[in-house]
């Protein structure tokens, strides 16, 4: 077991492409550790560094507290699962467990009863005389996961291990990883560009756009204190709704104008306003209610008219996108409401679930202060609308 | 196999069977002039020389094919063998190393594999007043040496080109496991890359094979009396002895029987060998 | 607690020592490995190379024991004064151009008919593919045979068919044709194939496309076969075009270059002013001369190909050949 130290870590490609430019961040030691991004955040750059299968133009990797810049994965006694391609195909699932412990001289009857375990482990003991293209995508990651842990490894490193395979499927391994590295207690990195594997599985995580780490914490402080309008947008199961509101005054009214159409704002976005009258809101969906046009006692929010562009029903709940203007909403309602396409509504934001950013730095300013549903209940939701 | 082919109309029927009779027919013609070689080859000397000839031997024999071994065939083949196996190996072994990196550390296309291949390209005639005096100069002429050396020269921009398409195919991720399940290079060549990589290996020395086999002017201009590979022994048996058409027919049929069969098996892998990729530069 | 955003863009930073020692470690195997072949390519063409250079700008003359002098371009200019190097010009030209457009067209025909097969076509493409294996020496050999005129079948065939055959390889007006017809008959396949993988990568749905359409099977294949064949045909065309400098080995056999000099192209002269005369310094400025008039001949098509393409807007696809049956 380990834990790992990244300071200034920069990988550039011929001196032009910054892949990963400056980051830095820690892994504790027994630690489920997500690296989280859109394609070409230079995630899978800092796992291959991390591994020992790049070396970083420059900073440093500490392995507990040791420099290991100049050691090769085996000298850091690392195991990955790569995405594919991720068994030797000319060799059978016990050969290729068996690979790293014969390369390490581990005479064979220690190599067979360490492969007896990990495939007992695994539930793969039926398949371990079949090759690769014997099994299916399943089962090969399932080998390839035996593979890397049966070296006891200090750091395992998942380069998006279960995103080739299909929804059903990935949301089973998802548990079962999760549960396998509680139990081992090996420090474990995944990178993954999916938001909701990285929200289940991992303790805390790094959420990385173009070469730049975002921010580093739980997926519970990511989800509810996003540090910018990027990771609010990215991180979450349902897109965070953004409102770009300019012209903002302050009259009779409270008001703006976004997507053309006027704007009632609450009090509490006073403070808000930037000096050119913009302001940047955001809410989730599920902080996000649909009602009929006209319908009234709203709460103390932020108050728009449009008309639904269409509704979607996700079982226990309905995904209403409504256009305004020339802008659109998603709102999640409860599953039994029910809206006809180019109906007139009001879109409704309570104040407690609008975040607030900078409309210039996309930083955020304030947070919401209440979670319309329990993050649980909307990972259902989202697992149903894949 | 008519189980999952499409019902036939008795029509539609007669037409392919009229069509397959039709494309043997044309086969039969293509192919005629290395029918009449091997119908040559049995016939007996007394019946090379009647006018018309016969079609079929009317006394077909195997003698042919043991004199025609004796003259000088048996000579060919053994030498043909050496000179093609051992070039066809020094390929591999200069070529292997030299492919992997140009597939795994050069771009696809790049400039130095289109120099190396377009030394492919060269006439022989070209190099070959060079290569005479080269081999004045290094006593190499009418060596075994000297001619494996030569052949190695003529394949190894092919086998190279080949080798590294080929290896250019073969995902990354296998090696770097390996490189995590903490192989060192030779583990990773011999366990992971030289299984993986078997039938391009197999192409390329095959490919090799035949063409060393099958060359002719190198062995013509740089080898005299002790080496003597077999297009050089029918040409000389051709061209300056008595022919009895009969042994050398022999001599080609045995000459070109192992290409036939491998042809069978290798005709995409010779179609890609030949061409080049033009779009790619 | 979340974490600050941290963008720093810094200048592009010092590489660390452990960097630097990787780097060259990196740079040090590849030469390692492209180091062994690359010397061997490069000594065995630079050195034979140095010699040719070397004879053709002397009066190297291997069999007459006189002293070989610097005679600068002499030799190139015997060479453009000399009849025979433009007939043997001519003649290697007459197989760029003549045996190789007819091998396209010869090719297009096999490869459409082999393409209409249903059933069959893998065995039928492996037997036309013969030829193409077989030593041009073998298959100068089997030509003679069938070509014999006295003993050979198809003239005995001609004559019980009442014609009066030519000599073929013997005849000073036969000898050229005979000679471009072998070349025909063994390289044919081997655009027969190119254009079948050709064919074969066109998708079906297109010609069902054409067949909704209303598109009659002529003018499917003007419009839409051909224009997707160009790639192609262009490849076909270059590496024929390289291989017709080659054709040395079924001349030897056929007609040494005879009757006269009627079948003697640049490749046989050369080796006929080396190793017949052992006139090194011709020899070699002839070796010269065809090297660059190759590399010149098959730059301008390229060339040619790509201004096409770019006109046209189209680029040359890159022509993979993977798949010749199935």
């Amino acid at each position: 077991m380990a834990s790992v130290t990244l300071t200034n870590l920069v990988k550039s490609y011929g001196g032009v492409v910054h892949a990963v430019r400056d980051v830095s961040f820690a892994i504790e030691d027994g630690e489920f550790f997500g690296l989280l991004g859109p394609s070409g955040s230079g995630k899978t750059s800092v796992l291959r560094m991390l591994a020992g299968l790049e070396q970083p133009t420059s900073g440093s990797i500490l392995f507990d507290g040791v420099p290991v810049e100049d050691k090769t994965p085996q000298q850091r006694n690392i195991a990955m699962v790569f995405e594919q391609n991720a068994l030797y195909p000319h060799m059978t699932a016990r050969q290729n467990i068996s690979y790293p412990l014969k390369i390490a001289g581990m005479p064979k009857p220690q190599i067979a009863a360490a492969v007896e375990d990990v495939a007992q482990m695994l539930n793969i003991a039926h398949l371990i005389d079949r090759r690769a293209s014997q099994m299916s995508g399943g089962q090969q990651q399932r080998v390839a996961i035996a593979r890397a842990l049966v070296r006891r490894p200090n750091l395992l490193c998942l380069d998006e291990p279960i995103a080739h395979l299909d929804t059903l499927l990935r949301a089973r391994l998802r548990g079962e990883l999760k549960r396998l590295q509680r139990s081992l207690g090996t420090t474990s990195v995944i990178v993954t560009h999916d938001p909701i594997e990285a929200m289940t599985m991992t303790d805390r995580l790094a959420l990385m756009r173009e070469g730049q780490l975002q921010q580093v914490g739980t997926p519970d402080e990511i989800h509810n204190k996003p540090v910018n309008a990027f990771v609010a947008q990215f991180f979450g199961l349902h897109s965070m709704n953004l409102f770009p509101i300019d012209h903002v005054s302050d009259g009779a009214a409270l008001s703006g104008q976004f997507g053309g159409e006027t704007v009632t704002l609450p009090a509490i976005v006073r403070d808000m306003i930037s000096r050119d009258a913009r302001l940047l809101v955001g809410a989730r969906p599920s902080g996000v209610d649909v009602r009929r046009a006209g319908a009234g006692d709203a709460p103390e929010g932020m108050r728009v008219s449009g008309k639904v562009y269409v509704s979607e029903q996700l079982g226990d709940a309905l995904l209403v996108t409504v256009q305004i203007g020339s802008g659109t909403v998603q709102a999640l309602v409860p599953h039994d409401r029910d809206f006809a396409i180019d109906e007139p509504v009001d879109v409704v934001i309570d104040a407690n679930a609008m975040f607030f950013f900078d409309p210039d730095t996309q930083e955020t300013r304030r947070f919401a202060s209440r979670l319309a549903v329990p993050t649980a209940a909307l990972v259902q939701a989202a697992a149903l609308s894949v | 196999m008519t189980a999952f082919s499409p019902k036939l109309s008795p029509g539609e029927r007669l037409s392919t069977i009229l069509r397959h009779i039709a494309m043997t027919l044309l086969l039969l013609l293509f192919l005629a002039p290395l029918i009449w070689l091997l119908i040559t080859a049995f016939k007996p000397y007394t019946e090379l020389f009647i006018s018309p000839p016969t079609i079929l031997p009317a006394d077909a024999t195997l003698e042919n094919f043991s004199k025609g071994w004796a003259i000088g065939g048996g000579k060919g083949i053994t030498d043909s063998l050496i000179v093609s196996s051992i070039s066809t190996a020094f390929c591999l072994i200069l070529g292997y190393p030299a492919a992997y990196a140009l597939a795994r550390r050069f771009p696809p296309h790049g400039q130095l594999s289109f120099t190396i291949l377009s030394l492919r390209m060269m006439p022989p005639i070209v190099p070959v007043i060079g290569f005479y005096l080269m081999f004045q100069k290094f006593s190499l002429f009418d060596t075994y040496s000297g001619l494996i050396l030569i052949y190695t020269f003529m394949n190894l921009p092919l086998v190279i080109w080949l080798l590294s398409e080929f290896l250019r195919q073969i995902p990354k991720s296998y090696e770097e496991a390996a490189r995590i399940d903490g192989a060192p290079w030779y583990r990773l060549f011999w366990d992971i890359l030289l299984p993986l990589s078997k039938p391009g290996i197999l192409t390329a020395g095959i490919l090799s094979m035949i063409f060393a086999w099958n060359e002719f002017l190198f062995a013509l201009v740089l080898t005299g009396e002790k080496v003597i590979t077999l297009p050089k022994a029918l040409a000389s048996f051709f061209l300056f002895q008595q022919p009895n058409w009969g042994q050398l027919g022999a001599i080609g049929i045995v000459a070109i029987g192992p290409l036939l069969i491998i042809s069978f098996y290798m005709q995409r892998a010779l179609i890609r060998s030949f061409s080049v990729e033009l779009g790619g530069r | 607690m979340a974490s600050p955003v941290t963008i720093r863009v810094s200048s592009r930073p010092k590489d660390s020592a452990a960097t630097v020692r990787h780097n060259r470690a990196e740079r040090r195997a590849t030469l390692m490995l492209l180091g062994p072949a690359l010397t061997f390519l490069g000594l065995l063409s630079i050195w034979p190379f140095a010699y040719l250079l070397y004879a053709s700008f002397t009066s190297y003359q291997l069999a007459i024991p006189i002293p070989t002098e610097w005679v600068g371009l002499g030799n190139f200019r015997r060479i453009f004064a000399s009849s025979r190097f433009w007939s043997s010009l001519s003649i290697t030209l007459i197989f760029a151009l003549v045996a190789v457009p007819l091998q396209i067209a010869l090719g297009m025909g096999l490869a459409l008919l082999l393409n209409g097969l249903s059933r069959g076509r893998e065995i039928y493409a492996s037997l036309f593919l013969i030829p193409m294996m077989l030593a041009p020496i073998v298959v100068g050999f089997a030509w003679n045979l069938f070509l014999n005129p006295i003993y050979g079948p198809l003239n005995a065939l001609l004559r019980g068919m009442g014609f009066q055959p030519p000599a073929w390889a013997q005849s000073p007006d036969w000898a050229l044709p005979t000679i471009v017809l072998v070349d025909i008959w063994q390289w044919t396949p081997f655009v027969m194939v190119v254009l079948l993988a050709g064919l074969r990568s066109i998708p079906n749905r297109i010609f069902e496309a054409a067949r909704v359409d209303g598109s009659n099977r002529w003018q499917t294949f003007v419009h839409i076969v051909l224009p997707m064949l160009i790639p192609y045909m262009t490849v076909a065309f270059v590496l024929r075009f390289i291989d017709s400098f080659k054709v040395f080995d079924v001349v030897y056999i056929l007609t040494k270059g005879g009757p006269g000099t009627s079948t003697q192209n640049l490749a046989y002269y050369t080796y006929d002013m080396g190793f017949g005369r052992f006139d090194f310094g011709l020899a070699g400025a002839l070796s010269i001369v065809q090297l660059v008039l190759l590399t010149v001949g098959t730059m301008s098509i390229l060339a040619m190909v790509r201004r096409r393409g770019r006109a046209t807007g189209s680029e040359l696809p890159p022509v993979k050949i993977e798949r010749v049956a199935a």
